[in-house]
Parts: C-alpha cells; sequence; structure tokens
C-alpha cells in the first residue's frame, strides 16, 4: 500500500492541495513551483502526466485563467470546443474531425481568455483515444503513444498542427440519449447558455474556494455572450462517430451563413 | 462538540441482474408521489430518474471532486478516491436518506478495502437471487452464451465494465457470486438487510415495508400497495417499450425481459446448473436455494 494518502483537490486562495496514492500528493502555490511529494514507487511517465496535466491546469487557474472541460477543434481557423461528462464521446467526436485535417487544439482542457475576440489557447495536438476508439477510427495501437503505463488508453498525434490561438467560434455539448433515431442540434440562449459553459467549466469545484467565482462569472459571462451554444443528442448506443462528426461541421457553416 | 451527523447514504448492493433495478422502482414509487391529481392513482415510475442515484460506478461524480478527467487514472487510484468523493456526497446531501446503487464487490478498493466510506454509509439493502435465475439473465445482458455468464459468476477476477472503451461508468470488481454476497453479508462495518428476489416476487409489499423500516422511512399500507402496484413487471416493460431505459446496454435486448422467478430451467442446462451448484453450494444453502435437481 502507498505510503501516500488519497486526497481529493482541496483549495483555499492561493492554493490547491491533492494526493494521488502510489503517485504524489502534491501543493500548487500561486506564483511558486508546485510542491510534489513522489512516492517512491511513481514511474516517471506517471510523474509526467500529472504535472503536465492536472497541475498545470491548477496553475492555471491560480493566475486567474479559467478553461474548458473539453477536447477542441480548428474548422476553417475557428475552434470548437466539445464538452460534456466523461464518455460522452469529446476525444473519439474530435479524432474523427482531426481526420478530416481540422487540427487539434485540446484533449481535455481548453483555456479560453475573453477580451475583444474570445480565444481558444491549444494545450496538445494529441488525443487520448481507448482501444474500442481505435477500432472505430482505423488507428494502429502504435501510432499513438503511451499516457501512462498502466492505461491501455494511447495519445494519437494528429496533423495539421493547430497555430498558438484560434478564435472560438462554438462550444458544443454532447448528450448520449435513450431511443434516439437521429442526431438534433439545438442552439442555446439565454441561461441556458451561461449554464452549459458554467458546468464545462475545468477545476469547477475549486473556483469558489480559490476566491475567484467573481473573475469566473465575469469569464463565463463574456463566453456565453459571444460564443454560439450548441447541445447535441445523439443515442447512447450509437456507434455512427461520421454523423455526429458532419453535424459539428454543419453547424460551423451554419455559423458561416450568420456571419 | 456537535454531535455528528448520521449519515444519509443507504446502498442499494447486490450482483449484476439480481433485482437491484426492480428494488429502486419499488422505493421510487414509495417515496415519490403521484404527479397526478387523483389521490388514488399509482405513482409515476420514471426510468430515465429511477431511484435516487447515481450509482456508486459513475464517473461523474468522482470527476466533480476531481475537477480533471478520471479517465487517466489507474483502477487502484479510482478505488482510493472513490470513497472520498462518496462521503463528500453524503455531507453535501440535503434529504434524509438517499439510496443509491451498487454493483461493487464491497471489499474491491485497493488492497481489499471497502469501496465505500463507511463513516459516510448509514447501511446497505443486499438484494440476492438464486445464482441459476443471475446466469441466464445476466447473459442476456451482456449479450453471451449462458455458458460464459456460468463462468463468470465463478471467476474471481470477474468484473462489469471493459477497460477497452471509455464509459460513463468505472469498471466494477464483482468476484465471484459467493465472494459477492459474503463480502456484503459478513463484516461488522455497517448495518445490512438481506433481501431476496424470491420474496419480493412472493410478498413485495411484505419486502418493501421491511425495507422501510430498515430505512427508518414513515409509509403505510395504501402507500405501500400503490407502489408494488406501479413498480410491477408488466408496466416497467411497457414504460421501456415506450421510452427506452438508460441502464440497459447495447447488447441487451430488453432490460424488463421476463420478470418471473424460478425459470432458469427453462434456460440452463443441468450440466450448467450442476456447475453453478458446485461453484457455489454453500453459500445458496445459506440463503435458502435448493441445491437439489
Amino acid at each position: 500500500m502507498s505510503a501516500i494518502a488519497a486526497a481529493l483537490p482541496r483549495a483555499q486562495p492561493g492554493c490547491i492541495e491533492f494526493a494521488i496514492p502510489g503517485l504524489a500528493r502534491v501543493e500548487v502555490r500561486a506564483g511558486a513551483e508546485p510542491a510534489v511529494e513522489r512516492d517512491p514507487r511513481a514511474a516517471d511517465a506517471d510523474v509526467a502526466w500529472l504535472l503536465n496535466g492536472p497541475v498545470e491546469q491548477m496553475r492555471r487557474l491560480l493566475r486567474g485563467e479559467f478553461a474548458l472541460h473539453a477536447a477542441t477543434v480548428a474548422i476553417d481557423g475557428r475552434a470548437v470546443a466539445l464538452v460534456g461528462h466523461a464518455a460522452s464521446g469529446k476525444s473519439l467526436v474530435t479524432a474523427a474531425l482531426a481526420q478530416r485535417e481540422h487540427a487539434v487544439l485540446s484533449d481535455t482542457w481548453l483555456p479560453v481568455s475573453v477580451g475583444d475576440v474570445v480565444m481558444a489557447h491549444p494545450t496538445c495536438d494529441a488525443l487520448g483515444l481507448w482501444p474500442a476508439a481505435w477500432k472505430l477510427l482505423d488507428l494502429e495501437r502504435d501510432e499513438g503513444a503511451l499516457v501512462r503505463p498502466a492505461l491501455d488508453k494511447r495519445a494519437f498525434a494528429f496533423r495539421p498542427h493547430a497555430g498558438p490561438v484560434a478564435p472560438l467560434a462554438a462550444v458544443v455539448a454532447l448528450r448520449r440519449g435513450t431511443l434516439v433515431e437521429e442526431i438534433s442540434v439545438e442552439r442555446r440562449e439565454g441561461a441556458a447558455r451561461a449554464a452549459l459553459v458554467k458546468s464545462a467549466t475545468a477545476l469547477l469545484g475549486l473556483v469558489e474556494p480559490l476566491g475567484l467565482a467573481p473573475q469566473h462569472f465575469l469569464w463565463m459571462a463574456a463566453l456565453a455572450s459571444n460564443v454560439a451554444v450548441f447541445e447535441l443528442v445523439s443515442d447512447r448506443h450509437g456507434r455512427e462517430v461520421g454523423g455526429i462528426a458532419d453535424a459539428v461541421e454543419a453547424l460551423v457553416c451554419e455559423q458561416d451563413g450568420r456571419r | 462538540m456537535a454531535a455528528a451527523e448520521k449519515p444519509r447514504t443507504i446502498w442499494l448492493a447486490s450482483y449484476p441482474k439480481s433485482g437491484n433495478t426492480w428494488t429502486r422502482a419499488l422505493l421510487t414509487g414509495l417515496t415519490r408521489p403521484s404527479e397526478h391529481d387523483d389521490p388514488d392513482s399509482d405513482p409515476d415510475i420514471d426510468l430515465d430518474t429511477l431511484g435516487h442515484g447515481p450509482i456508486a460506478s459513475a464517473r461523474p461524480l468522482l470527476e466533480r471532486h476531481l475537477g480533471f478527467a478520471s479517465s487517466d487514472l489507474t483502477s487502484d487510484e479510482v478505488g482510493a478516491l472513490r470513497p472520498l468523493a462518496d462521503a463528500a456526497f453524503d455531507a453535501a446531501l440535503e434529504e434524509d436518506v438517499r439510496f443509491r446503487k451498487i454493483h461493487d464487490g464491497l471489499h474491491s478498493g485497493p488492497g481489499g478495502a471497502p469501496i465505500v466510506p463507511v463513516e459516510a454509509t448509514r447501511g446497505a439493502i443486499y438484494i440476492v437471487r438464486d445464482p441459476r435465475e443471475v446466469a441466464v439473465s445476466f447473459a442476456h445482458h451482456m449479450g453471451t452464451d449462458v455458458e460464459r455468464a456460468v463462468k463468470t459468476l465463478g471467476r474471481t477476477t470477474a468484473s462489469e465494465g471493459s477497460a477497452k472503451f471509455l464509459h460513463s461508468q468505472f469498471p466494477q470488481a464483482l468476484g465471484t457470486w459467493s465472494e459477492h454476497v459474503c463480502g456484503w453479508l459478513d463484516h461488522d462495518l455497517f448495518d445490512v438487510l438481506l433481501v431476496r428476489y424470491e420474496d419480493l416476487h412472493a410478498d413485495a409489499a411484505r419486502e418493501l415495508r421491511r425495507i422501510a423500516d430498515f430505512a427508518g422511512l414513515a409509509t403505510d399500507e395504501q402507500t405501500v400497495a400503490r407502489a408494488v402496484a406501479a413498480a410491477r413487471f408488466e408496466r416497467l416493460q411497457a414504460t421501456e417499450t415506450e421510452t427506452g431505459f438508460p441502464e440497459r446496454p447495447r447488447r441487451e435486448g430488453a432490460f424488463f425481459r421476463r420478470g418471473r422467478s424460478g425459470a432458469w430451467a427453462d434456460e440452463l442446462s443441468p450440466q450448467l446448473a450442476q456447475r453453478i451448484v458446485a461453484d457455489h453450494a454453500p453459500v445458496m444453502t445459506r440463503l435458502g436455494y435448493p441445491i437439489v435437481p
């Protein structure tokens, strides 16, 4: 058994602490390097995942940089962020779009800055996919890189690479329904838009204890006001990822028509 | 020092296909009033929002507390963090009692630790069913043959869920059917009420009253009778046909399939029935399931 006991992320202004047993205990403070107590048995690849993933997200949040929990592609130079619950298909649909030569901007988290234009800031060009997804997308195992030694999931890089930033054109929430015969896309307006953006915020549970709720509200309001928000519903048992990718491309075209 | 608040969570625990959903439907009928104006009408059982929840193995619950994707965590890490998320969830509950479904073996946490937070558990209702019935139902549920289902019930490493694709639930370590039963019944961590599926069939009202007493739910004969009527099999089957059932796996034709007790002999060969008895006789006898042909 690990000497490091599990601890869910806890936050207070300027500081976030958490612990993953067998891996590390971490304290992330604003303006300082994270303090990492590494389990002696932890593999380098696991520690790298931790530092480049969750810890980096927390560092940015402590700087007041908010992000969406999203997989993102750029279609015709504009970012489309796919959000949704675990296993809603974010990475899978993003990979299908990437196979259509749309650049990948993120897999699990997308920093978004709000100003004159709402901008998406890329975090990676590889998507973590499970074996069943490789099969659906005709990908070979060896094309993907190890994410963590104990996981079957592998990270697949796609081309072309994204540029440094891209304007955020749309947030699309993927939902899986029961007895859904056809994929549906509905634009969200008003309070529903803001609620969706809020629920898709990365590390949302830490925002208030960090004292960042007012800034988050402004960020959320600016994003919801300036970016189109959609809900895309497909059948929970459906395997037609191409149809979902078609729907995402179509709504970007619709956005073009509106401009 | 203020007295610690009593936990609100009561686990509805069972090996898969043992009657957990029916029990939740009965509890839903008991605890939710009818939406119709007619006070004599039966409660509505909405299969999309069945039984309180969320299931213990739900990814979104852990992710809400983690803040980052759980899909990058190993099974041991998930097993260590899940009880913490469940404890936090329990602490934030406002109702007096919350029933939550769980299929995991109780001691399926890292190193055999409980997969639920003991200090944030009021108790558990363990629902059990003749393993011969379970095997037949499990085969239909998983879209596989009965022989494979029988082997699964006898495998210590059995789990519900796959590591090959991302599911909205974490894989649930089951153990053998006997290990699952004994794991949930033989401990002193919290109170457990044993409910047999066959007893629910024989007298659902009596069993629902037992469950209500255990959970500290005030009820009356009329409410119990309406809940039983609302959750009868034919009605659940009709509802699934009309609106679907979100917990039905892709491979399963219909979740509410037969709704009978004692029908295993129709679909289980004598050889496979004997295999189940060979694997699980002590626990079957303990629970009152006949082991003679």
